[in-house]
């Protein structure tokens, strides 16, 4: 073989081992047959799956679980998801809770939205709540968790009764027993004028029980206390101070005690002292 | 009528209020087992202080002790009850109630008052303040008028004096004191009994009306005897 078809031989060799290589990088045009186009109808769209138990008659909404009524609302319109699982809603009159299928908590919103795969009901806008006792509550932003049976306002909020009212950063509760939950700068108001403040509160609604496990602070009209804890019966009007209660009386008067009970209806204070430690009194 | 000195006993039972009206400003220190305090009822304002178990009242120097006070704001009246006993710079009133008045500075105690001062002694054993002791029904003081009364089986006795008398009366306007309803003074072997005594403390003098007088003479020594 000649040096001259040595050469080409050796170009071609690699020439052809570049292409080898190359080629299959390159994205060529791939030549498809045009789709066949039918001349049937188009199938009908898939119907949308409701969240079980969710029914819808108008612009109403109403939850069922195991057969029985969780929930319902009454909207000027309502809108849901192509697959039922989310719903919401504007404008809401007479949203219920229920409970054995009686009411345990209604309310009022301007928005609501139903999760369904969440069990969740968010409800938002200048909402307003009423347990079947006549207290009320106002916020601007709820979440009913339908799994648990809590209403959860991460926002701030005020609960009214007959005579008191409640106001905190933020409220947890179980609606159906009525079990509240009042966290961050709670105060509770009575009409007579009196003020409790503390970080948190317990209110047992339905038997208007109120507890503060922490620091608690009163301010009257004429006096100013400071107590370890406290419990206050709504009803009643009455609340206990414990551990460590101080205050001061607007004649300057200042006390020293374990436990000190007010009653709000006559003003009447009853201070206790410990086992082996009297009540101290400064005129 | 020798040696017999009458002055101190007004300051004795004077002592008390004056040094409770010295102390306005202080504060009054209560400590007792349960108080109510409740307003004050009929539209009076102010507030009632109830208090019970334990009671103790402290007010600069002086001290209040009993079961039962109730203290009534509007009218600043303290009544107390139930073994009541004030001490005050050694001196202790024990009584069985005790009603006090703030405005007018009047103090009475009453059924089986007893007040009493102890013996006070130095470092040195000397002794700085003798006993004294009165007792009485009800003992009425008033630091206002520096006055006071005691009624009823009234006892006194100090050093070497014993007095008994229905009813005792001093008024420190005329610092006059009189005793009343057969008294009976005795000091020493001396033994006045008398209708009425009237000892003017300024003047020291005393006025003894329809009186009976017993003193023992010492016989002369006779020529024969040894004076020791």
């Amino acid at each position: 073989m000649s040096r001259g078809k040595a050469a080409i031989l050796g170009f071609l060799v690699v020439l052809f081992g570049t292409a080898l290589f190359t080629v299959p990088l390159v994205h060529w045009p791939v030549w498809k047959p045009a789709p066949k186009r039918s001349t049937r109808p188009p199938a009908a769209a898939a119907k949308p799956t409701l969240a079980p138990g969710t029914e819808f008659t108008g612009t109403k909404a109403v939850g069922r679980e195991n057969g029985q009524r969780k929930w319902e609302f009454q909207a000027d319109r309502i809108t849901r998801s192509l697959d039922g699982l989310t719903v919401n809603a504007v404008k809401i009159r007479g949203g219920r809770l229920y409970e054995d299928g009686k009411t345990v908590c209604s309310f009022e919103a301007g928005l609501v939205r139903y999760e369904g795969i969440f069990r969740r009901i968010t409800i938002a806008g200048g909402i307003k709540g009423r347990w079947p006792d006549g207290l009320t509550f106002t916020a601007a932003k709820a979440i009913i968790d339908l799994g648990r049976e809590q209403l959860i306002i991460p926002g701030k909020v005020k609960v009214d009764g007959a005579k008191e009212s409640l106001h905190a950063d933020s409220m947890t509760a179980d609606y159906a027993a009525q079990m509240i939950t009042l966290q961050g700068h709670v105060a509770c108001r009575w009409s007579g004028g009196m003020t409790l403040s503390t970080e948190i509160a317990l209110f047992d609604a339905k038997n208007k029980q109120l507890t503060a496990p922490g620091e608690v602070k009163v301010k009257g009209e004429s006096e100013t206390l400071r107590a370890d804890s406290m419990t206050a019966d709504l009803k009643a009007e009455t609340f206990t101070l414990r551990g460590h209660v101080e205050g001061r009386w607007e004649e300057g008067t200042l006390l020293h005690a374990a436990e000190v009970t007010y009653g709000v209806k006559d003003g009447t204070y009853l201070l206790q002292g410990m086992e082996g430690e009297r009540v101290e009194l400064s005129l | 009528m020798r040696h017999l000195r009458w002055w101190w006993l007004p300051g004795f039972l004077m002592l008390i209020l004056m040094a409770e009206a010295a102390q306005g400003a202080d504060p009054i220190m209560i400590k007792a087992d349960l108080v109510k305090r409740a307003k004050n009822t009929g539209g009076a304002g102010g507030y009632l202080l109830t208090l019970s178990g334990n009671v103790q009242i402290r007010h600069g120097k002086t001290e209040i002790t009993c079961t039962e006070a109730v203290y009534d704001d509007k009218t600043g009246t303290l009544t107390a009850a139930g073994g009541v006993s004030l001490t005050n710079e050694g001196v202790t009133v024990k009584a069985k109630s005790l009603n006090y008045i703030r405005d007018t500075e009047e103090c009475v105690f009453k059924g089986k008052v007893t007040l009493a001062r102890d013996e006070e002694k130095d470092s040195e054993g000397k002794v700085t303040k003798d006993p004294f002791s009165l007792s009485c029904e009800e003992l009425s003081i008033s630091a206002a008028t520096k006055s006071f009364s005691a009624l009823g089986q009234v006892e006194l006795a100090y050093k070497d004096t014993r007095a008994t008398a229905g009813k005792m009366i001093y008024g420190d306007a005329k610092q006059q004191m009189q005793l009343l309803e057969q008294p009976i003074l005795i000091h020493e072997d001396e033994k006045v009994v008398a209708e009425e005594i009237l000892l003017d403390i300024a003047a020291d003098t005393s006025t003894i009306t329809k009186a009976e007088i017993t003193f023992n003479v010492d016989d002369e020594p006779s020529s024969g005897e040894q004076v020791p």
